[in-house]
């Protein structure tokens, strides 16, 4: 990448497309015909703060700042974070249809074999002791856990 | 203020309390511990296990793991120079090297007692700080919470490093725009929803703490290989010192711990820069032949930041418990767990929840005291949590904080908006923004809000008030030096460095 191109501009840039996008949004604020009289009302603020935002992202596009070794981003484990992102996100899905119990062993138990554990009995007796202990407590303090649609219907 | 402190005393000696003290003191500690986990992560991580309790108890809990916390970090920090917390970074310069040469047992012994002198010395001067400027601060209006909620979070962005002032307010920024996400409570009108359901109520400010900190740590955990050092474990068996060490480190902890009070104060200095500022005055003081050893193991050089650091955190409950304005990340997520219990901080809190301020105070020292008598000598137990593997660490610090936001709203949609948030702080992590400005900006949005609201309104919608009143103009005209100034040093020194290279 361009030497020009620092973390601070890269960034810079994100933030001065996500305040003029801010500001936009701002203007379809709904307004009723008495607020829309009053010196403060519901945009006046997200005005002042996508100014500002539009004037310090400016400033970092325009000032002067280091530049960035972006080669160090090269080295980062990518892989496996995504996985782990992807499992993460398909818990939140699962939660709703499969339940507590079901969902957050596999969750544990698939956490612990992407990251690199090998050990089957570990991964098993970790991933179960964690949601079995989590489940009784959440049980003792009358904390329902969705056990989940699909055992619902079942049932 | 006996009074005060006696009813302190009443609410925090209860079975209940006293357990919560325990608990939040051994909880912090084992999560400070874990490298990247700071107190603003353990905060985060217990304060869904808090909602059950009344202000003042799950207060108590919050404030024993603040502090448990910090002295997990300096234990890492001691045992592999791994610090789990910016605060304790400068505890490793002196720590690691006693530890290699197998006074772990002493260096853990100093850091726990130093710790112990600086916020006890802190806390005096807190409880005589607090109330009158709790009175004082009555006096204050609309405006002035305005303004003095701009000049502290320019302080936050005025304090980072040099370069990175820009990024801190610019996160300071974009936590602001956060913070106006779902329904305007004047209005009744909603903002920047997208139409979803799911965003009425506004982003919770537990969910962006936990996507930012404990969230995102875990993610860099994962991206970031692990350091090799720290395979090897110290043996630490002995955790006494001798009456010549006592003697040595007495007047670096007295130092220190009026240092970091004061820098504590401050909003946005904290725990980091007085840890820093300790070390370096104290390396000036000490004698030449202590000053040799600074780097290579000195005690001294170990008291000095850790009880500089402990007063700091004492003294950043002052801006939040008298003008309800946090000066740092953690203050802010404090703040924020107050609000939750229905609790509102600023000079009404000492006069409306005495039993609150009070017990908040009273409790940081039992907090204090605890670390003392039962997490120091604890400490080879609940070190052994560093030699649990990542794989089986990493999934379990992001069960725990998606749970901890999922159990608040039982609503899945969370999950995935936690995730999105926790994706771009990675991002923003990993090109070397920071992400406390952010939270803190999130946390100061509503209320920045409401009194600009109210300050408008009462002066018929000009901003003449910015001028009217002497103590307004004041804290205008500091607020604008504090934002310029670093501005003008931003760009002068790197335009020289230009023409001259």
């Amino acid at each position: 990448m361009r030497p020009w191109l620092n973390n601070l501009r890269v960034v810079g840039i994100f933030f001065l497309l996500v305040s003029l996008g801010y500001l936009w949004s701002a203007q379809s604020i709904p307004l009723d015909f008495w607020s829309e009289q009053e010196a403060f009302n519901a945009r006046s603020l997200p005005y002042l703060i996508g100014i500002a935002c539009v004037i310090i992202s400016l400033l970092m596009l325009v000032l002067p700042s280091p530049t960035f070794d972006w080669s160090q981003l090269r080295e980062l484990n990518f892989v496996p974070a995504t996985m782990m992102l992807a499992l993460l996100s398909a818990y939140g899905f699962m939660l709703d249809k499969m339940g507590f119990l079901f969902s957050t062993f596999c969750l544990l138990a698939a956490g612990f074999l992407l990251l690199g554990e090998r050990r089957p009995l570990r991964i098993l007796l970790v991933a179960a002791g964690v949601t079995g202990i989590f489940w009784l407590i959440m049980d003792l303090l009358g904390i329902y856990l969705n056990p989940g649609d699909l055992f619902l219907d079942w049932s | 203020m006996i009074d005060g402190i006696l009813l302190g005393l009443q609410t925090v000696l209860t079975l209940q309390n006293l357990g919560l003290v325990l608990a939040g003191c051994a909880a912090g500690t084992l999560i400070g511990m874990l490298p990247g986990l700071g107190p603003i992560s353990a905060i985060a991580l217990m304060i869904p296990v808090t909602y059950g309790f009344d202000p003042a108890s799950g207060m108590i809990l919050l404030a024993g793991v603040y502090y448990g916390a910090i002295f997990g970090g300096s234990t890492s920090s001691i045992l592999i120079n791994a610090p789990g917390v910016a605060g304790t970074v400068a505890t490793a310069f002196d720590g690691y090297p006693l530890s290699q040469q197998g006074k772990a047992g002493k260096a853990l012994a100093v850091a726990a007692y130093a710790s112990f002198a600086g916020g006890t010395i802190a806390a005096i001067f807190l409880v005589l700080a607090a109330p009158s400027l709790a009175e004082l601060s009555l006096a204050f209006q609309s405006a002035d919470y305005f303004v003095l909620m701009l000049l502290g979070l320019a302080l936050v962005a005025a304090f980072s490093e040099r370069g990175d002032y820009l990024k801190a307010i610019l996160m300071t920024i974009v936590g602001l725009m956060l913070s106006t996400v779902g329904t305007d409570l004047s209005a009744g009108v909603q903002r920047f929803t997208f139409g979803r359901m799911d965003l009425i109520d506004g982003i919770s400010f537990l969910l962006l703490a936990m996507a930012t900190f404990a969230l995102a740590e875990a993610f860099m955990m994962v991206l970031k290989p692990a350091p090799k050092a720290g395979t090897q474990f110290p043996t630490y068996a002995d955790l006494s010192l001798s009456r010549e060490d006592v003697k040595r480190i007495v007047p670096s902890i007295g130092r220190s711990s009026v240092l970091g009070f004061l820098v504590g104060t401050l909003p946005g200095a904290g725990a980091t820069i007085a840890s820093f500022l300790a070390y370096g005055m104290e390396r000036n003081i000490v004698s030449p032949a202590e000053r040799e050893q600074f780097g290579k193991g000195s005690l001294a050089g170990l008291a000095a930041p850790e009880a500089a650091n402990n007063a700091a955190c004492t003294g950043s409950f002052v801006p939040l418990l008298t003008l309800g304005i946090p000066g740092s990340g953690t203050t802010a997520i404090l703040l924020g767990a107050l609000i939750a219990y229905g609790v509102q901080p600023g000079p009404r809190l000492f006069i409306d929840a005495p039993e609150v301020f009070w017990s908040v105070i009273v409790s940081m020292y039992f907090g204090n005291v605890i670390l003392l008598v039962l997490n120091l000598p604890l400490i080879p137990q609940i070190a052994r949590v560093l030699l649990l593997p990542r794989p089986i660490l990493v999934p379990l610090i992001m069960f725990f904080s998606v749970m901890g936001v999922y159990l608040v709203s039982f609503n899945s949609f969370d999950i995935q908006l936690m995730l999105m948030i926790a994706v771009a702080a990675v991002v923003l992590r990993l090109l070397a923004f920071p992400m406390a400005p952010l939270l803190l900006g999130f946390i100061l949005g509503g209320m920045l809000e409401d009194n600009l609201r109210r300050a408008i309104t009462l002066s018929d919608g000009s901003w003449s008030f910015l001028w009217d009143r002497p103590l307004t103009l004041v804290l205008v005209i500091v607020t604008t030096v504090v934002i310029i100034t670093p501005l003008i040093r931003y760009t002068l020194p790197q335009k020289r460095l230009r023409e001259t290279g």
